[in-house]
């Protein structure tokens, strides 16, 4: 009542007080109506202040009784930063190590940790909230991702109404789980969404891709947008059974034959052992004229700048290959195939498609065969690094410490994907570099970026036994810098040596404190 | 007497300084550290040619280094202090060194003679004085009375015209309220300007300021025949609070071992506002401690959260004693594993009806509540008792209502907050007996 008059205001007419207590009213004196109104106003505010009671409200349910083993404070710091990003490479090792001991992040900090973990490291995240953080995730939907997919809201629910990272994700779980009902709840919607969606959903299918796939990607490859057709070329291209897949394979094998070698006298053959192909050589013809066809399988027709247009054509087709249809059509290993095409007028088209063969096929022997046959090439480093991963765990080990052996402190990309515990040889070669390098940055003052990169995945991932030895190391190098003070080069380095040696010591503290 | 590192940083001046002295927290480039019953110095390394010179006053906190920055307590203050919480070993007992003693003898005195200029008031030009203590009344009458056209004004036209007004609407009137010596009266108005259309329940929380201004003013008008200690409180509450030299001399004053309960720092244009809560071990009686720091400048004495004192608190005369200031003899006593005195839901309410009794206009009131449980449905906050009885929650920053449901786990536990504006804001609470404050 009083609201409303306030509201109203008094020019448009006072009724008087209404709708108060007599003990309010009775406290107002005789004034002009906007008076009585906010005097009547302030003591009801008072009143009713003062006269509070508390509301009846059911009780929650508490967390779960645990006894959970909180992470120390000093390994804490630790975790604050990776939260902010930092030690990108050392914060798995760390999240698995304190997960396998069972620690569990402090409340104070678990706040801090549903709201700013990056979507790359939420899994490692997960059981270091123990019991009491995953109750507090349950509780509000920005933090759903804490949650176990039992808990999560129902699957098809999120791929009708979710956003579409939601449906994309229920997606890859259906898919997962049962591959036809997966592509039927995708056939139910694709007509009505728009391209860029179509494209987005498409990709689960590669989870679980089967040749009952076929004919819904064949109906893609008519699709108005070219995202769609390009994601079902390449969906295609991963079965070897599927009439696209055949038809490449012919093109390919008219395009690059194999020519055994012609019974010859012995000179005949003593030439040819010479020029390297006693074994058969590979005869390269790519096609002179376009085909128009050849655009519904995924092919492009205008090569990029400072490319030739067949090179292009030939490079494209050779991508979207198998590798392994190489050895089965020409009974040559991978090695001699690899080395007759670089040899061959279209080495550099045919290395280049062999490297996106093999990234797209995953294919651990080819990788393996043509990474040791781009040592020694220039310009390969970018394939090299694609490639690396895709060899065996065993393979990279010792492709690894062939390169360090060459002297090159570049290796720290290469390091990274040499999952722990590292062979001996592995450990004594990076430690051999370490030194080296090292030795020889502080004599010359060179780049020290590779050196610093390859002193960082060093630091992390060599067994603590030989830490205490690289660390001294770094401290006499710092100590040598520290007595060139003028020059700002040494100054500079020596500042990132310091940071290096708080790494180690970081590192040495952290196997300490959580020990393997 | 031992502080964690978060008490310890939470005494840098800022981010930087926190930061830089938690590098300086290892042994390293230490050396000479030692402590004694009234300080802990060190020498720390820096980069010039000889170690800075680092001393700590145990009994505030104070520091002095003799490193050239502007910062107080400097990185390496903070270092020392970062370095012995974690490893107080390190400061063994031993002999104050020269520039230790010096320093703090120099303390005393000055703290000595601080007492003795408030309790001889020095002698005024009496006839002066009166001239201009009537010249500002006058102005401030004048003030109070636009204020009452004003408002009256707001009646006659009805809330609903001004939900469309900005915050200049509000801002003028504030800013005439100032001029008036009323800086009170101004802020009451701004706040009341700042919810409006922002708060769900505007209309009535607006109409409900606005007739408590209203009842300032009245009661105001009739100022000569209320209590004095009533008197006294509509001065602070239009701002007019007495001096320290007075509150001093002549305020109510009260020993005890004092809790500091929590800590809020409030940053407006070129102030920055420092309320630290306390709460009387024998007493049970709250306190309200009021520091003011310019731009960027320290503030001059240190409290530390989840610490506790003992000392002689002046409280500044009102009908409800709250606001308070500590003299020179201070005392720490260490750190409390738990609150001293928890008020029940119903107590509490009680105690607020008994306050508004005598003090109609009071806005904010400390409080820690036993027992207490956080529990959130649909964004809204509550705190319930065991029982289910439930009170408003509210908190400028939704993580420390997080922070809070995380610490308790949903279970009972004590919680210090502050009921402000219809709301419990909670503030802080102690988790596995360690003092913990809810961070943003």
């Amino acid at each position: 009542m009083l609201l409303q008059q306030a509201l109203i205001g008094t020019m448009n007419g006072f009724g008087g007080l209404h709708g108060l207590p007599e003990e309010v009213r009775a406290s107002v004196p005789e004034l002009p109506p906007e008076q009585q109104l906010l005097i009547a106003a302030g003591v009801w505010s008072v009143y009713r202040e003062a006269g509070r009671q508390a509301v009846l409200r059911p009780l929650p349910q508490p967390a779960p009784e645990a006894r959970e083993k909180y992470v120390p404070a000093n390994i804490q710091t630790m975790l604050d930063e990776c939260l902010k990003g930092e030690w990108e490479n050392w914060w798995p090792v760390v999240a698995t190590r304190l997960a396998r001991h069972g620690y569990v992040v402090s409340p104070g900090k678990m706040v801090s940790v549903l709201n700013a973990a990056k979507p790359q490291q939420q899994a490692a995240w997960r059981p270091l909230l123990g019991t009491r953080g995953l109750w507090l995730a349950q509780q509000n939907a920005a933090w759903s991702w804490a949650l176990a997919d039992a808990e999560k809201i129902e699957r098809s629910t999120r791929w009708l109404e979710g956003n579409l990272a939601e449906r994309v994700q229920a997606l890859r779980e259906q898919r997962g789980e049962d591959a036809a009902s997966a592509r039927a709840w995708l056939e139910a919607v694709w007509k009505g969404e728009k391209a860029d969606v179509r494209q987005a959903l498409l990709e689960p299918l590669l989870i679980g891709l089967g040749q009952e796939d076929e004919p819904f990607l064949n109906a893609c490859l008519a699709d108005r947008s070219q995202a769609v057709r390009a994601t079902a070329v390449h969906l295609l291209s991963l079965l070897p059974a599927s009439a696209l897949a055949q038809r490449l394979r012919e093109r390919a094998m008219s395009w690059v034959q194999w020519q055994a070698p012609a019974a010859q006298g012995a000179l005949g053959k003593l030439a040819a052992r010479l020029s390297g192909s006693a074994q058969g050589r590979m005869v390269i013809t790519p096609a002179t004229a376009w085909d128009k066809s050849w655009s519904k399988d995924g092919l492009e027709e205008t090569p990029p700048q400072g490319e030739g247009a067949r090179a292009f054509w030939l490079r494209q087709l050779v991508s979207i290959v198998p590798p392994a249809l190489w050895q089965e059509h020409t009974g040559q290993a991978a090695e001699s195939y690899i080395k007759a095409a670089l040899a061959s007028d279209w080495g550099d088209a045919m290395v280049d498609g062999l490297c996106a063969a093999t990234v797209r096929f995953h294919d651990a022997e080819w990788a393996y065969a043509l990474y040791r046959a781009l040592l020694d090439r220039s310009g390969s480093a970018e394939w090299r690094e694609k490639i690396f991963p895709l060899a065996t765990v065993e393979q990279r080990y010792e492709l690894c410490a062939a390169h360090m052996k060459r002297g090159d402190p570049d290796v720290a990309g290469m390091l990274a994907h040499c999952p722990l515990p590292w062979p001996e040889s592995l450990q004594q070669a990076t430690v051999r570099l370490a030194q080296q390098s090292l030795r020889q940055a502080t004599q010359s003052g060179n780049d020290q970026e590779a050196l610093l990169a390859l002193g960082e995945q060093a630091a992390l991932l060599l067994p603590s036994a030989l830490l205490a030895q690289y660390k001294a190391w770094w401290q006499e190098a710092v100590d040598e810098l520290e007595t060139h003070t003028e020059n700002w080069r040494a100054r500079f380095a020596a500042a990132a040596y310091r940071r290096q040696l708080e790494l180690i010591e970081r590192r040495l503290q952290f196997d300490k404190e959580i020990p393997l | 007497m031992q502080l964690t590192e978060q008490q310890v940083l939470a005494l840098a001046p800022d981010a930087q300084v926190a930061g830089a002295g938690k590098k300086l927290g290892i042994a390293k480039p230490w050396g000479n550290i030692g402590s004694s019953e009234r300080a802990v110095w060190g020498e720390c390394k820096g980069s010039g040619s000889r170690p800075y010179q680092v001393r700590v006053d145990r009994s505030d906190y104070a520091a002095k280094c003799s490193c050239p920055s502007h910062k107080f307590p400097c990185k390496h203050a903070i270092g020392l202090l970062v370095l012995l919480a974690s490893e107080p070993a390190l400061a063994a007992p031993s002999a104050e060194p020269e520039w230790v003693a010096e320093w703090l003898d120099k303390r005393a005195t000055s703290a000595q003679q601080k007492i003795e200029r408030a309790q001889s008031p020095s002698e005024v030009d009496e006839a002066a004085q009166q001239k201009r203590q009537e010249k500002r009344a006058g102005r401030m009458d004048e003030g109070l009375a636009a204020l009452d056209v004003w408002l009256a004004d707001l009646m006659r036209r009805g809330l609903a015209q001004i939900a469309g007004e900005g915050p200049a609407f509000w801002e003028k009137q504030a800013a005439r309220l100032v001029d008036a010596q009323a800086p009170g009266l101004a802020n009451r108005l701004r706040a009341l300007g700042e919810e409006v259309g922002v708060r769900d329940d505007w209309p009535e929380h607006t109409l409900a300021g606005m007739g408590q201004l209203a009842l300032l003013l009245k009661a105001w008008q009739g100022r000569e025949h209320l209590d004095p200690r009533l008197r006294r409180e509509l001065e602070l509450q239009i701002g007019l609070p007495a001096r320290e030299e007075e509150v001093l001399a002549q305020g109510e004053q009260r020993q005890d071992e004092w809790q500091i309960l929590a800590q809020e720092i409030e940053e407006t244009a070129r102030l920055r506002l420092r309320r630290t809560w306390l709460l009387g071990r024998h007493s049970a009686q709250y306190a309200l401690l009021l520091h003011t720091a310019v731009n960027k400048q320290p503030f001059t004495e240190h409290f530390v959260p989840g610490t506790s004192f003992r000392a002689v608190l002046h409280f500044w005369p009102g009908s409800y004693p709250l606001r308070a200031m500590t003299d020179a003899q201070l005392e720490n006593t260490g750190v409390p594993a738990a609150f001293w005195h928890a008020e029940t839901m119903e107590g509490f309410l009680d105690r607020q009806a008994d306050a508004l009794a005598v003090n109609p206009w009071l806005q904010r009131m400390p409080l820690v509540l036993s027992a207490a449980i956080p529990v959130q449905q649909n964004g809204q906050w509550w705190v319930l008792d065991q029982e289910g009885h439930g009170l408003p929650v509210r908190s400028h920053s939704v993580n420390r209502l997080w922070s809070w449901l995380a610490h308790c786990g949903g279970r009972p536990a004590d919680i210090a907050g502050e009921w402000q504006a219809g709301a419990f804001h909670p503030l802080a609470m102690y988790f596995n007996q360690r003092y913990q404050v809810l961070s943003d």
